[in-house]
């Protein structure tokens, strides 16, 4: 099983565990096959990534692998880097806000080529 | 050095025209008896600002299910707090529109400043705070004070970029070590001269260090927080070009959770444009 970003996702994979709130309410049941429909509540939700089966996590690859450039993301990582350098990378708020500045600059980067 | 940020704003005529729409707004929203009539009035004696007032509230800014066509109009379904507050911002954002910048590009400026202000918004509506206009309007402010240092201390302002580029710190704190005082102290002075509501002068004064904040603390700690964020959402710039410093007793405080970043970061990218836009046209299609 792992746990794959709610950005990584790809339809076919999976759910290996049930994804709930915070108040316990089930949204996607273990079993079930994401779509693009689920992809979307769950980010409408605010879940930041779900338990994926194995086997088909290895069948289906993640979302961002066709532009996942490893030189574009050395130079994504590099510019994170200066931008969260007054700030302490082990708090929670900064990790989250660097992962989705990662994402964003990563996304920009690859469009323009 | 400067002995205090007020001296940066003698003599300067731009600045002291907007006063006079804003000490009539003052007066009328300060006394209590003023009626929904008089702030409109006020209003449509400027007939750019009441195009504008009209713009935005008929926009998916509010996302009211039917036309709005008269200021007294507005003023009735918004409220009268919440006009003042955006005809502050709308008035702020064209006075500084065409500001020749040699540090930072007006667009760029302006698209932080209003990305911190919907980011600001969005928290203050999650935590269901009333008049989200005013976490709107103080992120429109809060970065002002750096426009007003690039235009009387450039030289200054360039050895700050220096000082930044050689020791990496945030640039607040080099404004600090070089002018005597940063562009919060300046924006807050700024703000006094308006005589605009004390809660938007401690918000600016402190949304780098929002615990120091007394009465506005929360406030400045949303602003702070939504400041962060539009940083990290590489949305323009006012100079800065890094994610400033972060207080942790402010982010506990506003009780944020990570998991929200998404839809915030999904809801600013969404309005931005369309916002920009808005407040930035005359009036005139």
């Amino acid at each position: 099983m792992s746990k794959i970003a709610i950005d990584q996702l790809n339809e076919g994979m999976v759910v290996e565990d049930t994804v709930t709130d915070l108040h316990g309410t089930i949204l996607l049941q273990k079993g079930v096959i994401i779509s693009l429909r689920s992809v979307k509540l769950l980010k409408m939700w605010g879940i930041l990534e779900v338990s994926i089966n194995d086997a088909s996590a290895a069948e289906h690859p993640l979302a961002s692998d066709p532009r996942l450039d490893p030189r574009i993301a050395e130079e994504a990582r590099i510019e994170v880097a200066a931008l969260f350098q007054h700030t302490d990378r082990e708090n929670l708020f900064v990790k989250e806000l660097a992962r989705l500045a990662t994402n964003r600059i990563t996304k920009r980067k690859s469009e323009r080529e | 050095m400067l002995h205090n940020p007020r001296e940066l704003l003698d003599g300067n005529e731009t600045l002291s025209s907007v006063s006079a729409v804003f000490d009539r707004l003052n007066e009328a929203i300060a006394s209590q008896r003023s009626t929904v009539g008089q702030i409109s009035s006020i209003i449509m004696q400027d007939p750019g600002l009441s195009a504008r007032i009209l713009r935005i509230v008929n926009s998916a800014y509010f996302g009211f299910p039917r036309k709005i066509d008269t200021v007294s109009r507005a003023v009735m379904v918004v409220g009268t707090q919440q006009v003042h507050d955006l005809t502050t911002a709308t008035s702020v954002i064209k006075l500084f529109q065409h500001i020749p910048a040699r540090f930072v590009s007006m667009s760029s400026f302006w698209k932080h400043s209003v990305a911190c202000g919907l980011a600001a918004r969005v928290i203050a509506g999650m935590r269901r705070e009333t008049n989200v206009e005013r976490y709107f309007v103080a992120s429109i402010l809060h970065d002002l004070g750096r426009l007003i240092m690039y235009d009387k201390i450039p030289e200054l302002m360039d050895e700050t970029f220096l000082a930044v580029e050689q020791d990496p710190m945030p640039m607040f704190a080099a404004e600090q070590a070089i002018v005597g005082f940063d562009h919060a102290a300046v924006g807050a002075a700024l703000i006094e001269a308006w005589k605009l509501p004390s809660s938007l002068e401690e918000i600016v004064r402190y949304h780098h260090t929002p615990k120091l904040a007394n009465r506005h603390r929360l406030e400045a700690s949303v602003v702070h927080v939504a400041d962060i964020i539009a940083h990290a959402m590489l949305c323009g710039s006012s100079g800065e070009s890094n994610v400033p410093t972060i207080d942790e007793e402010a982010w506990t405080l506003v009780g944020l959770k990570p998991e929200f970043f998404p839809q915030i970061f999904d809801l600013v990218d969404r309005q931005l444009e369309g916002v920009l836009n808005m407040f930035h046209s005359d009036g005139s299609e």
